[in-house]
């Protein structure tokens, strides 16, 4: 089971080739379903990077589209926000999701209805809560914004997708449950957990005064670590052996890894709340389980790093690789950047400063949507049955997205770090500061247009591959033109 | 998306055409599996360092873990520095009741509304005998009453179902001692009394039954008017420990 050198099995050409035809058989059956997610997803992609730009803009140009009421900052910006992480990261969690868990389960997917429908909803509900959003309708809670009309058919959507996993999986052929369906598993279960308890306890049946904000944060970094981390993880656990033809390295580590977060991360939303009106050890407990996320996140890096170990040059040529670990790389970063913002001492100047939006794009983009890229990329090419139609979109698309983001990044992070130190001054006038941010969010205006491009560039790809543009290709589309690609 | 080029899902070469399975699948490698390298020495030191800090952290910063602290620095371990029961200032929860239900007619200014709502400031229904104006406060007042020379027609509602014997206590305490009335502290246990006294009374009271009530001062209500430090008496009732450094 180990041999990482041909693409066959241990057992023989011919017991590769009938698991090669299962694959055909269960890729085939995910097609339509899955590509729905993926386009949709894709499209809400370009629609997020608009409102995104938008916002960035009138962050230095106030008066830019002020007139229009639905156009302006308090409601371009959530408008972003939502049409991002549920148009565009929800929609490819899923999608990867639903792949992953057919070739995981082993069987050919089956009630592809009950996904189609999903999918439609889901469509249908972000469409509305952001339309919703941007007619004024929003209901100020941040990570909750859609009013409950929308938020209730992404709900109904997520149970049929639910319930379907759980068929799914009583279905799957029997053997071993490999690491990243835990991990879908739990996010499966975790997210409609999360959503249904923060709507009823903040929009049906509000409780009152300071623990709205405990709720409301509990929910807010529990999307990011219970639902797009998981799905992220499970992709990355999956990418990664499976495209160097290498058993991922520690089993031991995979469950250290997975149980640690799931004990961990649900109590780190009160370090939002830092110097808050919270009680000392709300704040005293998710600053240590913020910390304690040091141990998956350190687990997980190393079961990947030394997976990957001795096989780095393959990111010269592999575009889905290449998406993928730059995103588990980041995810190690953009963990280890939490556990230090949670510590009091650091929070103090951080908290209320662009660092924390640099903090958010470097989670939700360096490691979550680069992930999502590299799988988008492994997968597609094999529910079409036709190879990408141009190298040169995909590296375009790598550049101009891993350049963006760092330059977000980076800009977003020493402009907030001074934003903080001048705060911290009594003797600095305001208005001096928000002067000094205006360079940082003009290059971070500037990374929003590289990374808006790159999304141009993927969504072309995307465009021509369905409708299996070029001549085809006998081999895959790599980034160099070596032949002996594993 | 061809309906025909899909395969059928039956396993085994046979019923499939191999051809037709895309090169991508064909050179694909294994499933992913797992390998069973142990987890290493160093990283379980760290672990064991990590949950060293956090429960020192814990320790240190939790305030003790009470939903009252709110400042991390102030270690709370154990009982109160006040002692066991709640000490709290009635002065502070007689303000917090008097604005919550009692402010939208007597105003916050105790004055009133001329004409329409009697004062409390300088009354002597509020300085005078606690008997009367707990009864008052207890069972509601209707009908014309008579201060400082002018006839108020109107109706109280009653407030022993909706407050409680020390919210009660307070709210009078509070208002014998704001705007310049200067009469003693009532306690707990001395509402407790009248509303038991009161219990099967179920309309409010009229101006000549309040004057038949004898004038005596409840158990536990503090005789002293405010001394000339400015201390406020309320401080000095017995029956309700203060909190010394809020």
């Amino acid at each position: 089971m180990t041999s990482p050198s041909s693409s066959s099995s241990p057992k023989g050409p011919k017991a590769a080739l009938a698991d090669a035809l299962d694959r055909a058989a269960i890729d085939a059956s995910c097609r339509l379903p899955v590509l729905l997610f993926f386009g949709s997803a894709i499209a809400w992609l370009l629609v997020g990077s608009v409102f995104a730009l938008l916002a960035a803009i009138k962050l230095t140009t106030p008066e830019f589209l002020a007139d229009h009421a639905w156009l302006t900052f308090g409601r371009v910006r959530p408008a972003h926000l939502n049409a991002v992480a549920y148009g565009w990261s929800s929609t490819a969690a899923i999608g990867v999701a639903i792949w992953l868990m057919a070739r995981l389960c082993r069987v050919p997917l089956r009630h592809a209805r009950i996904l189609v429908a999903a999918a439609v909803l889901w469509n249908l509900g972000v469409a509305i809560g952001v339309t919703a959003i941007l007619a004024g309708a929003s209901n100020a809670i941040e990570w909750l914004e859609f009013p409950t009309y929308a938020a209730f058919i992404l709900f109904v959507s997520y149970a049929f997708i639910a319930v379907w996993a759980v068929l799914m999986f009583r279905e799957r052929r029997p053997g071993h449950v490999y690491v990243s369906q835990w991990y879908i598993f739990g996010a499966f279960f975790w997210f409609p957990w999360l959503y249904s308890v923060v709507n009823s306890m903040l929009v049906f049946w509000p409780v009152q005064g300071s623990v709205q904000a405990i709720i409301n944060w509990w929910f807010g970094h529990n999307v990011l670590g219970l639902w797009f981390t998981p799905i992220a993880l499970a992709s990355t656990y999956y990418m990664i052996p499976k495209i160097l033809g290498k058993p991922i390295h520690s089993y031991y580590l995979s469950i250290l890894g997975f149980w640690s977060l799931a004990l961990f991360y649900s109590w780190n939303g009160g370090h939002h709340l830092l110097g808050g009106p919270i009680p000392a050890w709300l704040q005293s407990a998710s600053i240590v389980a913020s910390v304690m996320m040091l141990i998956p996140v350190i687990t997980t890096a190393i079961n990947f790093h030394m997976t990957m170990r001795g096989s780095f040059a393959l990111l010269r040529t592999s575009p889905a690789l290449r998406f993928t670990v730059f995103g588990a790389m980041c995810y190690t970063v953009v963990s280890a950047q939490g556990s230090s913002m949670a510590l009091r001492s650091l929070n103090k100047l951080t908290h209320f400063t662009h660092y924390t939006i640099g903090h958010a794009h470097l989670g939700m983009y360096a490691f979550f949507t680069m992930t999502m890229f590299g799988a988008m990329y492994y997968i597609t090419p094999r529910l079409v049955r036709w190879e990408w139609p141009s190298a040169f979109l995909i590296k375009a698309h790598f550049w101009l997205a891993s350049t963006g983001i760092l330059l977000m990044v980076v800009s977003l992070t020493l402009g907030g770090l001074i934003q903080g130190i001048e705060l911290e001054n009594p003797k600095v006038p305001f208005l001096t500061i928000v002067a000094h941010t205006i360079p940082w969010l003009h290059a971070r205006s500037w990374s929003g247009a590289l990374l808006t491009t790159g999304h141009l560039a993927f969504a072309l790809s995307f465009v021509l591959i369905l409708l299996r543009t070029g001549k085809q290709r006998e081999g895959p589309t790599l980034f160099t033109k070596e032949r002996s690609f594993p | 998306m061809d309906p025909e080029k899909k395969p059928s899902p039956e396993r085994g070469a046979s019923e499939m055409d191999v051809a037709k399975v895309h090169g991508a699948l064909l050179r694909e490698k294994q499933e992913p599996c797992d390998g069973m390298a142990p987890i290493p020495l160093w990283l379980m030191t760290a672990i064991l360092a990590l949950a060293f800090w956090s429960g020192g952290y814990l320790f240190f910063y939790s305030g003790g873990f009470r939903g009252d602290v709110f400042n991390e620095s102030q270690i709370a371990w154990g009982y109160a520095p006040t002692a066991p029961g709640k000490a709290k200032d009635p002065l502070a929860i007689g303000k917090r009741v008097y604005v919550a239900n009692c402010a939208s007619c007597h105003q916050v200014t105790g004055l009133g509304q001329p004409g329409t709502y009697p004062p409390l400031a300088d009354s002597d229904y509020v300085n005078g005998p606690s008997s009367r104006l707990a009864a008052i406060v207890l069972n509601g007042i209707t009908g014309p009453i008579k201060v400082h020379g002018v006839v108020y027609n109107n109706n109280m509602p009653a407030w022993k179902g909706l407050l409680k014997d020390d919210q009660i206590a307070a709210v009078l305490t509070y208002i014998r001692q704001e705007w310049g009335n200067k009469a003693g502290a009532v306690a707990p246990e001395g509402i407790a009394a009248k509303r038991a006294a009161w219990a099967t009374r179920s309309t409010p009271l009229t101006e000549p039954e309040i004057l038949a009530i004898p004038p005596e001062e409840l158990p536990g209500t503090s005789s002293a008017a405010p001394s000339s430090d400015g201390t406020p008496p309320g401080k000095a009732a017995t029956a309700a420990p203060v909190t010394p450094s809020r």
